[in-house]
């Protein structure tokens, strides 16, 4: 097993932290970029991604994972991230992978609010093979808005009561202001991360049934405990991009834990989403011989 | 300031971690950031590399890593109940990598003096790595630090204490007692009835076990060579021992707890009030604050920065020759 190399790259007024698996492959077709989701799902799925870097890279593939800036080991504050700004980080991990790979073409991997964002950005690019997009959210307001409800619960424990409900504090997010309760400012999203207007501008914006789509072939993957069928949003994605001509396919991938819904058990890896996406990038010979040693090893 | 990514060897696996260093020469102390329980080099909402950040503000070196099988690191860390993870953490399993770290930060930066930083699990591993360390570990700063044993068996009722009981009903439920609309819910079984059921329980076995106790004393008092309580069922033998050898070796003890969090009535009967209150070596080099509002995982950023406030104070005594 090794373990990733670290390295700085330079986003101007920040150092983006981007940590690369190498292949030991003289001229890989293509080279994989590992697009993490959002706040503490980050955090939380960091070491599920090291894990699927280390096993693209035992069937051959290089691979590169990245913290957006304000994220993570990256440089800049939280608050400053934004579609806009994580869009950028993304194409800029696109370049680190292939300047240090030596890959023309690149897949993306996305999670959760970043596979919304690596959709988005493969959709402007001519060198983005595949996509790769787990438990994409097609509304990602949608999910950001649910989050704000721990905001509210928080103020229950700190208040005793709701001093600021989830649309003031979006108000208060849009036009600038903060929302200070009792010495906090409760522009703050899942316990804490803390929140940029353009963060809510721009992900308000954000619908993938209305928007650019790449011509790259797709697995779009659905994640749940049990076996049952993908939810409703992502048929329609799925239905959008087969309009646009797109080779897609969307499947249902069980996993025993869904690291990003807090649960009971912890887990550091997502043994099946990672089978499932090496089958689809053709590795699947490789992953037999390979990459089940590191996925499976006691 | 500079920002280096690590790597370090720890038994079998290779560790990955983040070297903060200051402009200018540093400052003779450093801190070894300990994994932020279950989260690595990073923290909850990032608080590591914040605090890292400021530290280095101050002219103070500091290294954050991910022990083997989290984060970046080699190694794995197979699909465990969390309560069952934290056992584990709890007993000691990431010391001897904090101890790789700590000779990592020798060898990057040689401080004179050197203090432990660590959350939750971070903070038993750092408390139990300390006495073990090579050099001379001064100073420990530890966050939200379970003093019990956690454990998948046991039931939510083994782990609420009266006091935590009495503070989370009172805190959820108080304004509802006035509220015709929660009783409407109640009977409509739309509370959360199964919480409330637990933590009233909670509240009313604790307390009448209390109560039982001060009785049979009174009734009956215990010789005076006894200990004044019996030990907790879930006592951490290994936090008492390495707390002991820490005060013994004269480190300072900055322990820090949110006023929310459950675990801080656990140190305050296991810890504060038996050793620190009534101990004259633990109460001159423990010093404890409770963080107002502040949660078990000091999420928001006005938490983080009272934590550091803390340890800004309370650095004198590690630093003074």
């Amino acid at each position: 097993m090794n373990g990733p190399i670290g390295r700085f790259v330079d986003r101007g007024e920040h150092a983006m932290f981007t940590a690369y698996f190498p292949a030991a492959v003289e001229q890989p077709r293509f080279a994989v970029v590992l697009v993490n989701a959002f706040a503490s799902e980050t955090e939380i799925f960091r070491v599920h991604f090291v894990h699927f870097g280390r096993a693209l890279a035992a069937a051959g593939i290089p691979a590169l994972r990245f913290d957006y800036v304000g994220y993570g080991d990256s440089q800049g504050d939280f608050e400053a991230a934004c579609p806009a700004s994580m869009e950028a980080d993304i194409e800029a991990a696109i370049e680190e992978a292939k300047r240090r790979s030596g890959a023309s073409r690149v897949v993306l991997v996305g999670l959760r609010f970043g596979a919304t964002l690596a959709a988005r950005v493969a959709a402007r690019r001519d060198d983005v093979e595949q996509l790769v997009l787990w438990e994409p959210l097609v509304k990602p307001w949608d999910d950001l808005f649910a989050q704000l409800r721990a905001t509210v619960s928080m103020q229950t424990v700190l208040f005793k009561d709701v001093k600021a409900t989830r649309d003031q504090i979006v108000e208060n997010l849009l036009a600038g202001r903060p929302t200070m309760v009792g010495g906090y400012d409760l522009n703050v999203i899942d316990d804490g991360y803390p929140l940029g207007r353009e963060m809510v501008e721009q992900t308000k914006r954000i619908d993938l049934l209305n928007e650019g789509t790449s011509r790259a072939r797709t697995l779009v993957l659905h994640v749940r405990r049990n076996p049952g069928q993908p939810s409703k949003k992502l048929v329609e994605y799925r239905d959008r991009l087969a309009q646009q001509g797109v080779d897609v396919t969307l499947d249902t991938v069980v996993e025993s834990t869904l690291p990003w819904l807090h649960e009971a058990t912890y887990s550091t890896m997502s043994p099946n989403l990672y089978r499932t996406t090496l089958d689809f990038l053709g590795a699947g010979r490789e992953r037999e011989r390979n990459v089940d040693s590191v996925v499976e090893a006691p | 300031m500079s920002e280096e990514p690590v790597t370090f060897q720890s038994g079998a696996n290779r560790l990955s971690g983040m070297l903060h260093r200051p402009d200018g020469a540093p400052s003779d102390v450093a801190v070894l950031f300990v994994h932020s329980g279950a989260r690595g080099r990073l923290g909850s909402t990032f608080q590591y590399p914040v605090a890292a950040r400021a530290l280095a503000k101050k002219g103070i070196a500091s290294m954050r890593w991910d022990p083997s099988g989290m984060g970046d690191s080699e190694g794995r860390i197979d699909d465990t109940k969390m309560l069952d993870f934290f056992g584990s953490i709890q007993a000691g399993c990431f010391v001897a990598d904090t101890l790789a770290a700590i000779e990592e930060l020798d060898r990057q930066v040689a401080p004179k003096k050197l203090v432990l930083w660590g959350l939750c699990g971070g903070g038993i591993t750092a408390l139990l790595a300390a006495p073990r360390a090579k050099r001379k570990i001064d100073g420990l700063v530890l966050l939200s630090t379970p003093v019990l044993l956690d454990s998948a068996q046991q039931s939510p009722l083994e782990t609420i204490s009266a006091e935590h009981a009495a503070s989370h009903l009172w805190t959820l439920y108080a304004k509802k007692l006035l509220s015709l609309e929660a009783y409407k819910r109640l009977f409509r079984m739309e509370s959360d009835i199964e919480t409330i059921k637990t933590y009233a329980t909670a509240f009313v076995k604790g307390t009448a076990k209390k109560i039982a106790r001060k009785v049979k004393n009174r009734i009956a008092p215990p010789p005076p060579d006894a200990p004044a309580r019996p030990l907790h069922p879930r006592q951490n033998p290994h936090y008492l021992e390495a707390l002991s050898a820490m005060v013994q070796k004269d480190a300072k003890l900055l322990m820090l707890y949110g006023e929310t969090d459950s675990l801080r009535y656990d140190f305050w009967n296991e810890v504060y009030e038996p050793l620190v209150q009534k101990d004259e070596a633990y109460g001159k080099r423990v010093e404890v604050h409770l963080v107002e509002g502040c949660n078990h995982l000091f999420t928001l950023r006005e938490w983080q920065a009272a934590a550091l406030r803390h340890f800004d104070a309370w650095l004198p005594k590690v630093a003074t020759p």
